[in-house]
């Protein structure tokens, strides 16, 4: 018999290894399938555009006025971004928000603006650019061990109507030294699109008859004058609607509607004579008076504008001496014998001395200006006159009109033993203004005929001749009397003979475009009246030819008691340390806030504000250091010992 | 939700009566200061903003938070706990988010600890809130990024040394991209680049726009790196 077979053998036992490996493989894949979803998530989320502007003046959101100015173009528009695929990583965050920007352009038109990145990879994309006329602009690369450049196109085409617009580029370096978007790349848009689609579009004139600089001169001065870069910021925004470089010899061309007159220089009356008539006529002039510049540093008197007198007419004094400013905030810095030091005659002027409520200073932070003069006008002695005196900007209360022009390059001026208060560096006069030359012979006029002899049976009160009308200046001789201006003694004397009757004045009508206008109180600023016609005497329509001159009109002058700030000086070199261009700004503004476009102009001042505060002493500094060293670390310790002792008390 | 409370209340107890989160507000809030004052001149320059604090925070976290995150599960490995944490009737996805939660609240209060600056800067000049409240925003989503990944970090092992040099490569690997991106040349893969960096969204915010696009970052790379962490902690259950 054989023995039995052998139980059979037990079932192996099961083969952990290979169910762990499903667990982590399961995982793996997993893993991996749910990066992929959100990535994928991610990648779905960035059509969608959601976003919150915290900041203070929701300077990465588009403006109101942005969206009515898109919203209200009639016919499509079309925006073409061209960033070459040199541009440097570094500006990816620009390129994200310049995305963002027109995003939210597009959004706003509601389908009117269609916005297209220019694929810039082939060369079919650089020839757009070029034939566009897209700028090219240089890039530094630093890399590990050397300096590379790079040009790349980076700009913006628009289009409306057949009309176009480019600009570039559309990055900018702040004060740290890293990109950032440019700040006024919204306005440049909007200003594109705004003076694309207007219908009347205003024209402004600039006007400068001091010789620029030398080019690489960098502090101004003297006879000369650069406001070239205020003629590319105001050209940008006006294009055709600028006439750059008017000869006042001439009169103002009709359609000028704002006249910007950049550091004149010993005017002659009849130049003086076309400004005035453009003033009356119901213009708007801003002007930049430059007396006080780095040659009064080195010696030379102060620059005479030739305004003097004819602003005088009017109420407005422009004081011999220089405005300085002892307030740490509002005092620049002078570079002088390898070192900087504080130097009160540069004059910041800040924000908080500025007129907020006046469009074109809303959103500045400040303005710095150098060697400024003061304006002095009496507002009361205004008002009796028909019109309204409005400081626009001031210094602080630490400022100080030093006198004369005498020792500006000596350091350490301090403000003990001076009286120190706030002085008008910047205001706007605005009504009814009455011609200096109203009873004299207009600086451009052919002298008169000589009269007539009276014919046998005419009475002495015939027809004299054409315009000269004889009568003084009225409304101005109460702007006369106010304490800091010399009284009116310098208008003509009546012609000889009876004057004739001059006409009445034609009725004023309102203009519909400066809206609000707080600054000019109750009085509307209508058409100019044309000017008094000469009587026309028996002969009826055989007398002497009519004059256009205006002898009264409603107009605004703004008067800039520096024009350094706006000059190509103060962008660069010393002065731009100082400033670094901001009175380009505030030109800008101005002359936007005189054409009555508030919409385009709310969109300038948008980027961060300067928010320098005070000095802190040095004790000061100490404690605030210690505080914060202490403060914080103690409170932590603290909760937590009452945290220790509140749980040992419940147990 | 209530076992991820119910973790997280278990959490914050330990934290309460630990002295991890004062000592570390303490050490963090000295930095800070350290760094406004000192190395980005506050006085001196004088400007009514953050940025010297906000510029040096991803370092600074890179710092803090593995030094946080290290303990928290590798602690129950080398300790002996973990397994039986594990049998506890909490899923596992419930224990992962309640520590994560806990742990994150403590960097709200390291992040708290240092508003004494903001109150400072306030009261010297003219604070704009919005880039404050977007940079303290920013800082709690990159900590918690920062943490999530430290979180699974520490659960890949019982050394807690190991965890936190683990941690902070990993942090300042996605803090580095972005440099990353400007060496090479422009195109699809530094898009790519500068998309995935944790400090070009943290920047984003930090300038005190709150896009959705940069939620959606922060949200994903906690998501991923929890996930991760759950899945490590599975893993370990089964073997």
């Amino acid at each position: 018999m054989t023995a039995p077979d052998a139980s059979p053998a037990p079932a192996p036992a099961p083969a952990a290894p290979a169910r762990r490996a499903d667990v982590v493989t399961l995982s793996r894949v997993s893993s991996f399938l749910l990066l992929a979803a959100l990535v994928l998530g991610n990648v779905a989320l960035g059509a969608v555009k959601v976003r919150f502007d915290l900041t203070e003046d929701r300077i990465y959101t588009l403006s109101a006025s942005s969206r009515k100015v898109v919203r209200g173009l009639s016919d499509p528009a079309q925006i073409r971004v061209y960033w070459g695929d040199k541009v440097p990583t570094k500006q990816a965050l620009v390129k994200l928000r310049v995305e963002g920007l027109l995003d939210e352009y597009e959004s706003a038109s509601d389908g009117r603006l269609k916005v297209t990145w220019v694929d810039m990879s082939g060369s079919e994309g650089k020839a757009d650019a070029s034939e566009k006329g897209v700028p090219e602009v240089q890039f530094q690369i630093f890399g590990a061990s050397e300096l590379t450049a790079t040009k790349d196109y980076q700009g913006l085409w628009i289009q409306y109507e057949g009309q176009t617009s480019v600009f570039g580029p559309l990055s900018e370096v702040d004060r740290d030294q890293a990109f950032q978007i440019t700040s006024d790349l919204e306005y440049r848009i909007t200003s594109s699109l705004w003076q694309m689609s207007r219908r009347a579009k205003p024209v402004v004139g600039l006007v400068k008859d001091a010789p620029a600089m030398p080019m690489f001169m960098d502090r101004g001065g003297g006879d000369r004058f650069s406001f070239l870069g205020g003629e590319r910021v105001l050209g940008g925004a006006y294009k055709d609607g600028l006439k750059s470089w008017l000869n006042l010899d001439d009169p103002v061309p009709d359609d000028v509607t704002v006249l910007v007159v950049a550091a004149p220089r010993q005017w002659s009356d009849k130049k003086a004579y076309h400004l005035e008539q453009f003033v009356l006529r119901g213009g708007k002039a801003l002007l930049l008076l430059d007396a006080v510049d780095v040659s009064t540093l080195e010696g030379r008197p102060p620059s005479k504008s030739g305004l003097e007198d004819w602003l005088k007419s009017f109420g407005v004094d422009l004081p011999d001496g220089v405005l300085a400013d002892f307030s740490e905030p509002a005092m620049g810095a002078l570079y002088s014998q390898d070192s900087l030091f504080p130097y009160p005659y540069f004059v910041n002027l800040l924000g908080a001395n500025m007129d907020r409520d006046v469009p074109a200073l809303r959103g500045l932070p400040n303005v710095m200006t150098f060697w400024p003069t003061e304006v002095l006008v009496d507002a009361k002695g205004q008002e009796a006159a028909g019109r309204k005196w409005t400081p626009l900007a001031t210094t602080t209360e630490k400022g100080w009109r030093k006198p004369d022009t005498t020792g500006l390059n000596l350091a350490g001026v301090a403000a003990e033993g001076k009286t120190l208060a706030k002085h008008v560096v910047i205001g706007m006069l605005a009504g009814k203004f009455t011609s200096y030359w109203k009873g004299k012979p207009a600086p451009d006029e052919p002298p008169p005929p000589p009269p007539k002899p009276p014919e046998p049976g005419m009475g002495d009160d015939a027809a004299m001749g054409d315009a000269a009308m004889g009568d003084a200046a009225t409304g101005d001789a109460a702007a006369m009397d106010g304490a800091a201006m010399d009284g009116d003694a310098s208008m003509g004397e009546p012609p000889a003979g009876k004057p004739p009757e001059p006409p009445p004045a034609p009725a004023m009508e309102p203009e519909p475009a400066m809206n609000p206008e707080p600054a000019m109180g109750g009085a509307g600023m209508g058409e100019a009246p044309t000017g008094p016609k000469g009587p026309e005497g028996e002969g009826g329509d055989e007398g002497p030819p009519k004059s256009t001159r205006r002898d009264e009109g409603l107009g605004v002058i703004v008067i800039v008691g520096d024009g350094g700030l706006a000059g190509n000086e103060a962008a660069g070199g010393i002065m731009a340390f100082n400033g670094r261009g901001t009175g380009f700004a505030l030109v800008a503004n101005l002359v936007d806030w005189l054409t009555g476009d508030e919409d385009v102009l709310a969109l300038r001042a948008r980027s961060a504000k300067n928010r320098r505060f005070e000095e802190v002493g040095e004790s000061k500094a100490t404690q605030i250091r210690w505080a914060n060293y202490l403060t914080a670390p103690i409170l932590v310790s603290l909760v937590g010992f009452v945290v220790f002792f509140v749980r040992r008390h419940r147990r | 939700m209530r076992d991820v409370f119910a973790v997280f209340r278990k959490e914050m107890k330990v934290y309460l009566v630990s002295p991890i989160p004062y000592l570390l507000a303490a050490v963090f809030t000295a930095f800070a200061t350290y760094q406004v004052f000192e190395n980005a001149y506050f006085l001196l320059l004088r400007q009514a903003n953050l940025d010297g604090f906000f510029n040096a925070l991803p370092l600074m976290l890179i710092l803090v938070v593995p030094a946080l995150a290290m303990r928290l599960w590798s602690e129950e490995l080398r300790g002996g706990t973990f397994e039986t944490l594990l049998t506890f009737p909490v899923r596992t996805r419930h224990l992962v988010l309640g520590k994560w939660l806990a742990a994150w609240v403590v960097i709200a209060f390291c992040l708290a600890a240092t508003s004494g600056l903001a109150i400072t800067a306030a009261t010297l000049g003219d604070l704009d809130g919005g880039p404050a409240v977007g940079g303290y925003l920013g800082a709690w989503l990159m900590g918690g990024a920062f943490l999530a990944a430290g979180l699974w970090m520490s659960s890949l092992t019982g050394n807690q040394i190991v965890a936190f040099l683990l941690t902070a490569v990993v942090c300042l690997a996605f803090t580095l991209v972005e440099g990353l991106a400007e060496k090479v040349e422009a195109g699809a893969f530094t898009a790519f680049l500068e998309r995935i960096s944790i400090t070009s969204h943290f920047r984003a915010i930090g300038r005190g726009v709150v896009d959705l696009r940069d939620i959606a970052y922060f949200v994903s790379f906690i998501a991923f790196f929890l996930y991760l962490n759950v899945e490590t902690v599975e893993n370990r259950r089964c073997a």
